[in-house]
């Protein structure tokens, strides 16, 4: 068969046919689309969490009691200085701060400023402005949800927390906090460490909890051992069982997404059985034709396997390039809602551009071997029978 | 093969050559660098995730079973 | 002039068909040969069998037994792919509904029998361009064979089967679907086509292939036989 002249036919026919065509291009590029939406946004919050962990200290130890979390004492921080291997002890001020009760909150994060690391990353964040006017008063950064929020109950400059004493603190807003953070930080007021305590009823001698770093690997596991033996109500928490726990929930094959899997493979058979079974039998004829003027079972099916692979490839290709503008262009209006939630503040995140060709592999044999089968068997069964009998 | 067949081919392999563009020439030194000072400045990295934050919904005799219609297992605890 | 040259030859044919249990005879010890160059009519009422052994001509069916050779190879025992190639190459097939693509042009449904042939586009254009030209219907190439009237089908079906220069011509019922002024003009399409020396056979009932001007055979068919 010459290549010229069957590629003119087959692109003829694909042609002439789009109407029938059409429709499954139609069904399939949404099923491809809506599983690489949500592919592509599981991705991208995967990528930029991992690239967080990549600088989060490797151990968190808080204070429990009754199985909540309670103030941990600083004086752990001498404790855990003393143990061979620690380093960087770090203590962590944070809390969530009700707008008004059963409302809307936010995250309140205490800095210690003096630090020249602090100092530094404060730099990097809010690159032109005057560093020096943010330590002077009472002031905080808040991030673009929180600044949303505050403006629309008529908090423009400033806003007055109440501290657990009763007593009010006026804070001022310095600055919000660059868009591109908005996925760790939409609802987040950075403080100084001192403000965030008065707020949020620390003491001095008090912190959330307590942050180190352990260089060597190899000795993490007798860590966990280490700090339990120090108290009995000390919590651990290592860096790997965070990212353990990460790629657990946003693992493609597990939970919430094997069942997304499923349901879409379903629904795709299901729509699939009965559009084929629509053209059944105006196929069968033509095919019988074909058959009748001379071209083999061979050439039949050759025929029909290269136009049943243009129209896959088609559609899967239209659905990943729509999913890719819907997610990454356009920031996936609605559908975020799902990853990101909806509750609370209002977060408008720019998803990083993320393709895991392993996945896209994935979805597209998962949609294209079934489609193929089912046109091709049935195509191969009349391909087989007399011409005559197929064109009854 | 038919012109409007080539022409759709064409149309299709420009789109995918502005995917590719948009994907390769993203700025992602620049979002690691925003995302990672920021996870450095407040040792933070959980999601900021639009949950609303109820405590009567925490069971104090399974700590460890996450409570339904939240999204907030990630917060470190 | 007709040659001694047997273009098909059936010997001892049967063709019984089965239906919820029942068997049903529709050819029986069916012989005959058909010379290089030679019209042949099969003709018969509906259900004589005529048109289930223009099909086991063609290859379209194959026989419960008996052999049918057509320029000495047997078709119905040929694997698919040399059989297809005999049916492509050598025999032309008209049939009564006409059996077109209804959504592609003339042109488009004449092409057809030769995108497995091997040739260019090229060739294969030149081809499609003689073809039409002997049906007579070049200048409706470019309209989409639905919306052609019955005689402009059949001329379509006729360009069709003639486009691959094959030696047999097969015609199932030709007229059956035409009125008289498109029979008439069938039958003179037929005649330059025995001119060509072609070899022809045609199944029909209709009357006017009874007295044709042009040498023919006559072969009644009675219950599945050759009376």
């Amino acid at each position: 068969m010459n290549a010229n002249a069957f590629w003119h036919f087959l692109t003829l026919q694909l042609v002439k046919e789009r109407n029938k065509h059409f429709s499954i291009i139609l069904i399939s590029m949404m099923i491809v689309f809506l599983l690489s939406s949500v592919l592509f946004i599981s991705s991208s919050i995967r990528f930029s969490l991992e690239e967080t962990l990549k600088v989060q200290p490797d151990f968190v130890v808080s204070r429990t009691q009754g199985g909540t979390a309670i103030p941990t004492p600083m004086e752990w921080s001498d404790e855990l200085l003393e143990i061979y291997g620690v380093s960087h002890v770090t203590p962590r001020v944070y809390g969530r701060y009700f707008f008004e009760p059963k409302a809307k909150s936010f995250l309140l994060v205490g800095v210690d400023f003096m630090e020249e690391q602090s100092h530094k990353n404060l730099q990097v964040l809010i690159t032109s402005t005057d560093i020096k006017a943010f330590f002077e008063g009472n002031q905080m950064l808040v991030g673009q949800g929180v600044k949303e929020y505050l403006n629309a109950h008529f908090y423009k400059d400033a806003y007055n927390f109440v501290t657990p004493k009763g007593k009010f603190q006026k804070v001022t807003m310095f600055k919000t906090l660059p868009s591109q953070t908005n996925l760790l930080a939409n609802d987040m007021i950075v403080l100084p460490i001192d403000l965030a305590r008065k707020i949020l009823g620390y003491t001095d001698e008090e912190a959330t909890d307590i942050l180190f770093n352990v260089p060597n690997t190899d000795e993490w596991e007798l860590m966990t051992d280490k700090l339990s033996a120090l108290h009995y109500d000390l919590h651990v928490v290592n860096k790997k069982e965070v990212q353990k726990s990460y790629a657990n929930l946003y693992n493609y094959k597990g939970g919430v997404f094997l069942i997304l899997f499923l349901i879409l493979l379903a629904t795709f058979a299901l729509i699939l059985y009965q559009r084929y079974s629509m053209v059944y039998s105006s196929e069968r004829r033509h095919i019988g034709l074909l058959r009748a003027l001379g071209w083999s079972i061979n050439a039949v099916l050759k025929f029909k396997f290269t136009e049943t692979i243009v129209v896959v490839s088609v559609s899967y290709i239209l659905g990943v390039l729509l999913a890719y503008l819907y997610v990454f262009v356009l920031g996936a209006p609605i559908l975020r809602e799902i990853f990101l939630g909806g509750q609370n503040l209002h977060n408008v995140v720019s998803f990083v551009p993320v393709l895991d060709f392993s996945v896209l592999s994935s979805i597209f044999l998962i949609y294209a071997l079934p489609f193929i089968a089912s046109v091709l068997i049935p195509v191969w069964k009349v391909s087989v029978t007399d011409p005559k009998e197929a064109m009854l | 093969m038919i012109k409007p067949f080539v022409s759709f081919i064409l149309f299709l392999i420009l789109m995918v050559f502005l995917m590719g563009s948009h994907y390769l020439l993203f700025p992602y030194e620049k979002n690691s660098h925003t995302i990672q000072t920021m996870a450095k400045l407040t040792n933070l990295s959980p999601l900021s995730l639009s949950v609303a934050y109820d405590e009567s919904s925490f069971n104090a005799t399974y700590p460890e079973m996450p409570a339904f219609g939240r999204m907030d297992f990630l917060y470190e605890r | 002039m007709m040659d001694d040259v047997m273009m098909i030859k059936i010997e001892n044919l049967y063709r019984t068909f089965h239906h919820g249990g029942n068997e049903v005879p529709v050819l029986k010890d069916i012989n005959l040969n058909i010379a290089k160059g030679e019209c042949v009519v099969l003709k018969g009422v509906s259900g004589s069998g005529k048109t289930t052994l223009l099909s086991l001509i063609a290859g379209l069916d194959k026989p419960s037994s008996g052999k049918v050779l057509i320029e000495d190879d047997p078709i119905s025992k040929l694997p698919d792919l040399f059989a297809s190639e005999l049916r492509a190459r050598k025999i032309g097939m008209i049939f009564q509904h006409f059996n077109l693509f209804e959504h592609l042009t003339v042109q488009e449904n004449v092409t057809i029998p030769l995108i497995t042939s091997g040739l260019k586009m090229k060739e294969i254009q030149t081809k499609v361009d003689t073809a039409l030209h002997l049906a007579n219907i070049s200048h409706k190439k470019e309209i989409q064979a639905g919306r052609l009237s019955g005689g402009e089908k059949q001329r379509t079906a006729i360009a069709r089967a003639l486009v691959a220069d094959p030696n047999i011509i097969l015609c199932d019922e030709p007229t059956a679907n035409l009125d008289r002024d498109n029979s008439l003009l069938f039958i003179e399409i037929l005649k330059e086509l025995h001119t060509l020396g072609k070899t022809i056979v045609i199944a029909t009932h209709d009357p006017l292939f009874d007295h044709l001007d042009f040498r023919n055979t006559i072969v009644p068919m009675v219950d599945g036989k050759i009376v």
